[in-house]
């Protein structure tokens, strides 16, 4: 899955991503804390306990009174891939499951190029196994036998999970799932849990041709590939046409709130090269700003 | 075509289970979908809206049973090519006995058996192959071949036309031994008999010849019948009486009567209760001593809502007796010398019932002219053998062998010198007489 050919992909995109977002991208990032770096925020009295190296001597000599030099804090940029790895994933040719992690792995590989910590973490009901803190392109060597091991299986529950994460996760950050965002009790209401927690959220909705034009006809019996259940049907030209619009209709709904969230939303046709996916993603915007 | 076809398309009885298995279970192929609530959702309140939508359904079924129509049908064009190129000789044996005049069915809807007897016929001379020859028997009393082996539909049509149902019984044995010489150089023989189930003779005839199929016409119908209505004459008692058996050929009692008159006017009427199958017989004594003759006259009644008794054949529910006079002819016999007056008188002697030998006289054709009209007034009857008067007088009864009186509009050609008796049907009610 990872080769030779997809790491040069992956430097190539690499490289075009450093040009695309020149000057609006950095390892270091001004971080709302205030804490010790070189830029000067704010004064604020001293109180007993306060260290004693960031007192201003200069302001004490004129005014005779403490004063605290408070700098802003320095951090890197925590971003974060949950992988959706339910068992709708399987579907397509090829599967989205293996598109996804072609898609989670080129955005980790960039952030981890880019000095940040990066991180991919697999959900399904919960969250599952995550690899943490990658940093530097030499992470890769953990970073895809990660995804590779990765199976899929079980249903989606999007807001248990996020609940989850947040639980787990106390530090803000991009999150970018990547998921077909099936999920019986919707994905609004997950997404907007995550949004709440100051998250800032990019959606990449991956699908596949079947299923926005599914290829079917006749007497069937359609089975969901997640819960078992089944339904006997006849399809004719007329029901794939409103499924079309029921599909669509779905997609648009969560688009539409993503921009009414300041969310970024993408969708992913696995018959679209990743790579050319990533790229239209960071020439968007919105991923990392 | 018309006589396998039938047996070929049974199979189309497949459809049956064709049919049933369809509804039992169709067989669906299954379909993993990421994400099955799209779909209920679709049909949970828009499934099958529209008519084609339903209609859709079945058309899958109705592939199948023209896949299955068109299969039996080779199958039957397969199993009578063999007819089709064959060249068959068929023998139409038509019923004309006087029980094809009776109703087609019960209601009396469908006119007689021998109208649909006709039709069948033709309808198989219109559906026959083109290699087909067909002869056509009418199976009367006597039967007679009205068209022998012709492949011309106009003659074999014309055939039917000339068929005539008769009052007499027919003989279907006769006739289908007829039909069998016909068929006796022939390769591939057929005989088919049209004709209704009376009398059980169709039935045996279909059983016994594998040739033979019976297409039977009509069906049971009930009916009661005058089967004998005879005059007779008690020897012993010098007496005449009619003889009137009255059956019930219904498998349900019947109830009618019988009105009897003499010479156009309504004497007796003898009301009958006849169980199924039952039978009545009356005589009835006559008091008709010039002649004549007497009708019975079968009545139905009517069922319990009103509605007239239905009765298969009307033909046999009038019947005629001639009754005979009951005083004795006499005759004058005149002739040129004994001998030939001889076998007259034994003839004469021989009609012991008709006529009254002492009243019977023999003269010369001379002594006839003396007097003419005093023994035409005498003699019921004067017979002139070989001889005869130069004219006769106005009034008598005259019967003349060999003999032309003048003064009539007639012209003799010759003499028969060797003249053949032929028998005659002596049972006959009028042949009695003659």
């Amino acid at each position: 899955m990872f080769d030779a050919d997809f790491l040069r992909r992956l430097e190539y995109l690499d490289v075009v991503a450093r040009k695309i977002l020149q000057g609006r991208i950095r390892a270091e990032r001004m971080s709302t804390k205030r804490g010790t770096s070189v830029e000067f925020e704010d004064y604020r009295n001293y109180a007993p306990g306060d260290d004693l190296r960031y007192l201003d001597w200069n302001v004490f000599g004129r005014l005779e009174e403490l004063f605290l030099k408070l700098y802003r804090e320095e951090e890197n940029l925590h971003m974060t891939v949950l992988l959706d790895c339910s068992r709708s994933m399987a579907f397509g040719q090829p599967d989205k499951f293996l598109y996804a992690r072609q898609i989670a792995a080129a955005i980790a590989y960039i952030g981890m190029s880019n000095l940040d910590d990066a991180n991919v973490r697999a959900f399904t009901r919960d969250m599952g196994p995550a690899a943490e803190r990658l940093r530097g392109k030499g992470k890769v060597k953990v970073l895809f036998p990660f995804l590779t091991n990765l199976t899929n299986g079980g249903e989606t529950d999007m807001r248990r999970a996020f609940r989850r994460y947040v639980a787990l996760e106390r530090r803000r950050g991009v999150v970018v799932l990547v998921s077909d965002l099936y999920d019986r009790d919707g994905v609004i209401p997950a997404l907007r849990y995550l949004k709440s927690r100051r998250h800032e959220v990019f959606v990449i909705h991956v699908m596949d041709k079947d299923e926005v034009d599914p290829p079917l006809r006749g007497d069937l019996r359609l089975v969901d590939s997640e819960t078992g259940a089944f339904k006997d049907l006849t399809v004719t030209d007329a029901l794939r046409a409103r499924y079309k619009e029921a599909f669509e209709g779905h997609a648009r709904a969560v688009e539409t709130w993503c921009r009414s969230a300041e969310t970024g939303y993408v969708r992913a046709l696995t018959q679209v090269p990743f790579d050319t996916l990533v790229l239209k993603i960071l020439k968007r915007g919105g991923l990392v700003a | 075509m018309s006589f396998a076809a039938a047996a070929g398309l049974w199979l189309g009885l497949l459809a049956l289970p064709v049919i049933a298995l369809y509804i039992l279970k169709i067989k669906r192929h299954r379909r993993d979908v990421p994400y099955l609530r799209l779909w209920q959702d679709l049909v949970a309140d828009k499934a099958f809206r529209t008519l084609f939508q339903r209609l859709q359904r079945w058309l899958s079924l109705l592939l199948q049973l023209l896949i299955l129509a068109c299969l039996v049908g080779a199958f039957a064009i397969l199993t009578l090519s063999d007819s089709f190129l064959r060249e068959d000789s068929i023998v139409l044996v038509v019923d004309t006995g006087a029980s094809m005049n009776g109703k087609l069915r019960e209601d009396g809807e469908g006119g007689t058996r021998f109208a649909a007897a006709i039709e069948a016929a033709r309808a198989i001379i219109e559906g026959r192959s083109a290699k087909d020859e067909i002869a056509v028997i009418s199976a009367g009393p006597q039967p007679e071949v009205l068209q022998g082996f012709s492949r011309s539909t106009l003659r074999l049509r014309e055939a039917c036309d000339a068929l005539t149902v008769g009052r007499a019984s027919s003989d279907l044995r006769a006739a289908h031994r007829l039909a069998r010489d016909l068929l006796a150089e022939k390769k591939h023989r057929r005989i088919v008999l049209l004709a209704d189930a009376s009398g059980g003779a169709a039935e045996e005839i279909a059983a016994q010849d594998g040739d033979v199929r019976w297409q039977r016409i009509g069906e049971n119908v009930g009916n009661v019948a005058i089967v004998r209505f005879q005059a007779r004459r008690n020897h012993a008692l010098g007496t005449d009486y009619l003889l009137l058996v009255v059956r019930n050929f219904a498998d349900t009692p019947r109830q009618c009567r019988v009105e009897i008159g003499f010479e156009g006017t309504t004497k007796k009427v003898l009301p009958l209760d006849l169980p199924p199958d039952g039978e009545f017989q009356e005589t009835i004594p006559l008091t008709l001593p010039e002649g004549g003759y007497a009708k019975a006259e079968l009545v139905h009644g009517t069922n319990a809502d009103g509605t007239p008794i239905t009765d298969g054949l009307a033909l046999d529910d009038v019947a005629y007796a001639a009754v005979p006079t009951a005083r004795l002819y006499r005759v004058l016999l005149v002739a040129p010398d004994e001998a030939t007056e001889a076998p007259f008188k034994a003839a004469l002697g021989a009609m012991g019932t008709l006529i009254d030998r002492a009243g019977c006289q023999a003269m010369s054709v001379d002594a006839f002219a003396a007097r003419p009209d005093e023994l035409a007034e005498k003699f019921d009857l004067i017979l002139f053998a070989h001889v005869a008067p130069p004219a006769l007088p106005a009034r008598g009864n005259y019967l003349c062998v060999n003999a032309l009186p003048g003064g009539l509009p007639a012209k003799e050609l010759g003499i028969e010198r060797q003249p053949e008796l032929k028998e005659a049907d002596t049972d006959h009610a009028l042949a009695r007489f003659l």
